[in-house]
């Protein structure tokens, strides 16, 4: 990546990564380094293979990793299942987090907590303090505390159900928050509270890595980075002003490039 | 059943557009065709069985074939779950063997009876060189014998065997020895027994390994004699990597007694191999007060024999008296794939009890049932299904949707969908739901200019929409129409 | 005669043997008709076995444990639980005063010729009984803990229930058996307009036990039935609420979860039949099926053509574990009426693998994951029923 802010240790890297589900191939060879301190976009139009390098990376059972290797700290996920990978400090904001009827969005706000805590060293909160902990999070993503007392994402609205994702990662206090799709769905003051939440638990020691097919998002968190991502690679790397271009020009330019040099990759065009 | 409707059927000007203001178009194909037939006497027997296999000239396995068949027959019952209510069958009434008088085999097309000739032009299905079919092979069985097989030196020439039953027998005695009874046993069920004891004829289609059949393929049955039952026999093995398209026509004569008609359909998939068999059932249906009709007893189904074949039923059934019917799959060959589309329309007394059976032998097989069932006027339509999921079906999954549509209060619709499954790794889904043609849609459509009639025919053909699409292109246009015809002045 | 038909025939001489006071009529009812062959229908896929393994002339009533808990955590309730005797009912400590209307007196339940079974078999025994006949617009909440205290016994409570216009009765039982047992709970219900019943069922019982029960509920307009029931343990479970909305316009909805572990046989037959226009159903069985269980649910509803703009829906879930266990569901829906919205759905699964990974990705381990998956499916059911009954199902 660029030389200026390379001193800053990588937190994740990606090095010629290729999946495939179904034994389609999805992911055709990505690779990405993030920093700590560092934003990062991913963009892509839809079937660009931007989602499944965010399941890739959190370990979703469903994609078979064929080459390539993740290291996260410094350490290959390979064989990290992906509960092993969450307490490390790896998270992923879904972008359709899933309804789960049934199982109640406090209890399990506070086993995904303590299952971190645990990991990090930390003592497990009780249901006591667990809500203390909680109630200023809570204020962070601003939601309704009738939620926590509702079946996990079950009848949520989009939004919601986006809310619910970044509180989660308030509570996980993650050292890499990729956020998948965050902003779709979401009407302008939910998209507004969901980029402070990033905003602010943004530090100079872990990292977010947005998938997002729009600039909006963008608006309102400025990226270091910003990946155009096609055919299940990563075609150019640039900053901020090339999600610009895209909003300005669309992706088609990109799948010219695609054809021309179709190997092109991040660090070539870095 | 390629035949065109004449438009003006279709868009017949309608006086009125109340409820109950049944005003049924009359069944088109009701005629009799004046042919001397050569029948047997009335009444089953051993000797009957006999009779039968001799006139064909048969080798003896089939003749023990019939035999055992019929000494199994005689140990059962007749079933009598289905959601179906009709006088108990005289066996003893019934013709087992009819057969247009004329030679045996023809060289030509030229020298079948004219009158056969011109009763399935009346159908809708030319059989001479000039007219027929440009796309489709034809297998045309009247009564109890195929009468003529179009296309047969083409279709030879790819390795495809396309014959009457019988022919296949004197023929290919190796393949129908080896493959008939082992899909549907002789002691399957009571009608499968008789069928397996007194079958007449049918057909018969072989796609030898790595063939893709060059043309659709179909056979057109036409019941004519009143007190005839037709057991008809269809047999079809699609070898490694073969892949098939099968179509069904059907229709008879107006009497205002029933006729039996209990055919066996069997389909051997091996490795690779795909057959898809598509039915458009027009059977006399009985008048509007339930007097006449064919008893539809038939039982299809197919064994996807070897990994990653794929079999799909799709059925239109707007005819018959009783339908009891339900085309299944067996998938044994893993990734195997089983489908049943299935649009039933019941109107006046018809009862329609039919459905599936998707039986997971094995890892991730998968099956897709859609049924849409119709019922108007006084009719009864049901569904009846059975999904089982075996205990070495890992991975299997199966989706089921079956919706109904009930058009007036008098009409039933019954669903009865049976899942049993042994394995955890495994997805069985089903959801039905039953819905109407309700004023409000009926009145959008109407504001916008669409004629009564026309509103209604768009939205049941936009109800069986999921089963059309899987059906070849000429026989969804004709199921449409077909539709239409049958419920017109039904809805109000 | 086979086999089987002639175990079956000994074993109901043996249990009227053991119960040669039972009233006339119910003895020859049961013996003209017997107990049902696996080639019924509705007995297609349920074994008696577990039954047949009573001994029936070991059979006997046994005396109650009083009940530990209140179920209803406040207010005034009235609380019953299993005599000495094994045969009556008899106030617990802390009851509210038992309400007007309310007899515990010997009960005969009224026979029609197409009983089903655990009514016929309810029938041939003297108790507990309960009969409750509560005035317009009375209000009673009542608890019921019906746990024998030792193993071979014979539980049979009758529960006739009168609900006048605009009354209402919360009813939870806890049943439980220790072994070597029989239950077979029998309900009669008659809600007149506007009536309210809620009943939740916990049902408990060991490994060696048998359980037949149900239920005949008759509702008029506006009323509204709301049945759940949560059966855990057992050999052999069955169930067979029939309800009956007579004029339409009413309301009912029922709950079945069953939790199907071991060797249990786990069976839900309920029946829902409109006889007017408006009625609503809302009907969710659920079953855990894990070990060697095995999971049964027909459930029918009947729509006649009288019965215009029916609303009714149903949906059976299975959560199938194990290689060992089994399901058999079959939703039935007869409908001879255009205006309705019927819907039913069946699904068997085992733990979605989307969910499963939500919560790992969450940290939380594949062990923990399960378990709250498993206990939130269970808990659409349980949270209907007050929360201290929910509570002892472990």
């Amino acid at each position: 990546m660029t030389e200026s802010v390379s001193a800053s240790p990588a937190l994740l890297e990606v090095i010629d990564l290729r999946a495939c589900v179904a034994d389609q191939e999805i992911l055709c060879g990505v690779s990405l380094t993030v920093r700590a301190g560092e934003i990062h976009a991913v963009m892509g139009r839809n079937g660009s293979g931007k989602s499944t390098l965010s399941k890739v990376i959190a370990g979703h059972p469903s994609y078979t990793v064929t080459a390539g290797s993740i290291c996260f700290n410094g350490v290959d996920v390979e064989e990290m299942s992906p509960e092993e990978r969450s307490r490390a400090g790896l998270f992923l904001g879904f972008q359709y987090p899933v309804e789960i009827p049934g199982v109640s969005n406090l209890e399990f706000l506070r086993v995904a907590t303590n299952a971190r805590r645990q990991a990090q060293g930390l003592e497990e909160l009780d249901t006591f303090s667990f809500e203390d902990h909680l109630q200023q999070r809570l204020e962070l993503v601003q939601m309704d505390p009738s939620f926590l007392e509702r079946s996990l994402n079950e009848g949520f609205s989009g939004g919601e159900k986006k809310r619910n994702e970044i509180l989660q990662m308030a509570l996980l206090e993650p050292v890499v928050a990729i956020l998948d799709e965050t902003d779709s769905g979401l009407d302008i003051d939910a998209l507004r509270i969901v980029a402070e939440g990033v905003n602010q638990l943004a530090g100079s020691s872990n990292a977010t890595l947005l998938i997002t097919h729009y600039q909006r998002l963008l608006d309102a968190i400025t990226p270091h980075y910003v990946h155009v991502m096609a055919h299940g690679r990563i075609l150019r790397t640039g900053g901020p002003e090339l999600a610009h271009e895209l909003e300005r020009r669309g992706y088609d330019w990109v799948d010219e490039e695609a054809g021309v040099s179709s190997r092109t990759s991040a660090e070539v065009s870095a | 059943m390629t035949a065109t409707t004449p438009s003006n059927a279709v868009n017949a000007p309608v006086a009125s557009t109340s409820v109950g203001d049944l005003v049924s178009q009359p069944y088109r194909y009701g005629f009799v065709t004046d042919i001397d037939t050569e029948k047997i006497a009335k009444g089953l027997s051993e000797e009957v069985v006999r009779l039968i296999s001799a006139k064909k000239n048969e080798p003896q396995f089939l003749l023990d074939f019939r035999l055992r068949a019929f000494r199994q027959w005689q140990r059962m019952t007749e079933p009598d779950w289905a959601a179906v209510g009709y006088p108990p069958i005289d066996y003893q009434d019934i013709v087992y063997y009819a057969a247009p008088k004329q030679q045996e085999k023809k060289a030509s097309l030229d020298e079948v009876d004219p009158k056969l000739l011109e009763t399935f032009d009346k159908l809708g299905i030319p059989l001479s060189e000039q007219k027929r079919l440009s796309n489709v092979a034809v297998d045309a069985v009247f009564d109890s014998v195929s009468i003529a097989t179009t296309y047969k030196e083409k279709l030879a020439e790819h390795g495809v065997i396309f014959c009457s039953f019988s022919e296949a027998v004197e023929e290919h005695p190796e393949l129908i020895e080896r493959y008939l009874g082992s899909v549907v046993p002789i002691a399957d069920n009571y009608f499968a027994a008789l069928n397996s004891a007194v079958f007449s004829d049918g057909s018969f289609v072989f796609i030898p390994k790595g063939v893709t059949c060059p043309m659709d393929l179909s056979t057109y049955f036409r019941i004519n004699s009143g007190d005839t039952g037709q057991f008809e026999r269809t047999l079809i093995v699609a070898e490694e990597g073969a892949s098939v398209s099968y179509l069904e026509g059907c229709t008879a004569p107006m009497f205002d007694t029933n006729q039996l008609h209990a055919a066996v359909v069997e389909l051997v998939a091996l490795d690779d191999a795909s057959i898809k068999y598509s039915t458009v059932q027009n059977w006399y249906a009985g008048d509007e007060n339930g007097k006449g009709g064919i008893y539809n007893f038939v039982t299809k189904r197919g064994l996807c024999k070897g990994p990653r074949s794929h079999i799909s039923w799709t059925q239109v059934e707007t005819g018959s008296s009783i339908t009891w019917k339900y085309p299944s799959c067996v998938l044994a060959g893993a990734d195997s794939v089983g489908e049943f589309y299935s649009v039933a329309l019941t109107n006046n007394c018809q009862q329609a009890d039919t459905g599936t059976k998707m039986v997971h032998v094995g890892e991730r097989t998968r099956s897709t049932i859609v049924s849409k069932g119709i019922s108007a006027g006084r009719s009864s339509n049901s569904y009846r299904g059975l999904v089982q999921l075996g205990p070495k079906a890992r991975g299997a999954r199966n989706y089921s949707q079956c919706d109904s549509m009930l058009i007036g209060d008098q009409a039933a619709a019954n669903t009865y969908p049976y899942i049993r499954s042994q394995q955890p790794q495994s997805a069985v889904e089903h959801e039905a739901s039953t819905c109407r043609i309700s004023e409000d849609q009926l009145f959008y459509l109407q504001s916008r200019g669409i004629a009564f009639e026309e509103a209604v025919s768009m939205m049941v053909s936009g109800f069986c929409r999921d089963v059309f699409n899987q059906l070849p292109l000429e026989f969804a246009a004709e199921a449409d129409k077909l539709l239409a015809l049958k419920l017109e002045g039904s809805v109000g | 005669m086979t086999a089987a038909l002639l175990q079956r025939g000994s074993w109901l001489e043996g249990l009227l043997a053991a119960h040669p006071t039972a009233p006339e009529n119910s003895r020859r009812q049961l013996q003209e008709q017997g107990l049902p062959q696996a080639r019924q229908e509705d007995w297609r896929f349920t074994d008696l076995g577990p039954l047949l393994a009573l001994d029936p002339a070991a059979l006997q009533p046994r005396p109650g444990l009083e009940s530990p808990l209140a179920l209803f955590p406040d207010g005034d309730v009235v609380r019953l639980h299993l005599d000495d005797r094994g045969i009556g009912l008899q106030p617990t400590v802390g009851s509210a005063p038992l309400p007007e209307g309310l007899s515990l007196e010997p009960a005969q339940s009224l026979l029609t010729e197409n009983a089903l079974l655990p009514a016929r078999l309810n029938g041939l025994m003297s108790g507990p009984c309960l009969q409750l006949s509560l005035a317009p617009a009375a209000r009673v909440r009542l608890e019921l803990w019906l746990a024998p205290a030792g193993a071979d016994a014979l539980l049979a409570p009758r529960l006739l229930l009168n609900l006048a216009e605009g009354a209402q009765l919360d009813l939870a039982v806890r049943l439980s058996c220790r072994g070597s047992s029989l239950a077979l709970p029998w309900v009669e219900a008659h809600l007149a307009a506007g009536a309210g019943l809620n009943e939740a069922w916990l049902l408990q019982g060991d490994a060696s036990d048998v359980l037949l029960g149900g239920c005949s509920v008759q509702q008029a307009q506006g009323s509204r039935y709301c049945r759940s029931s949560v059966v855990q343990g057992w050999a052999l479970a069955r169930q067979e609420p029939q309800v009956l909305q007579s004029q339409g316009a009413a309301h009912t909805q029922l709950r079945d979860l069953a939790i199907t572990t071991a060797q249990a046989v786990h069976d839900l037959h309920s029946r829902v039949r409109f006889e007017g226009p408006e009625g609503t159903l809302d009907q969710l069985q659920k079953a855990l099926v894990d070990e060697s269980g095995h999971s049964i649910f027909n459930g029918s509803v009947q729509v006649p053509q009288l019965a215009q703009r029916t609303d009714a829906a149903q949906l059976s879930r299975h959560l199938l574990l194990s290689e060992r266990a089994k399901v058999d569901t079959k939703p039935e829906l007869e409908i001879v009426a255009d205006d309705v919205r019927c819907t039913h759905g069946a699904t068997v699964s085992s733990l979605a693998d989307e969910e499963l990974f939500y919560l790992r990705s969450r940290g939380i381990d594949r062990a923990t994951g399960a378990e709250l998956l498993r206990r939130g499916f269970c808990a659409e059911i349980l949270r209907e029923l007050p929360p201290l009954l929910a509570q002892e199902v472990a």
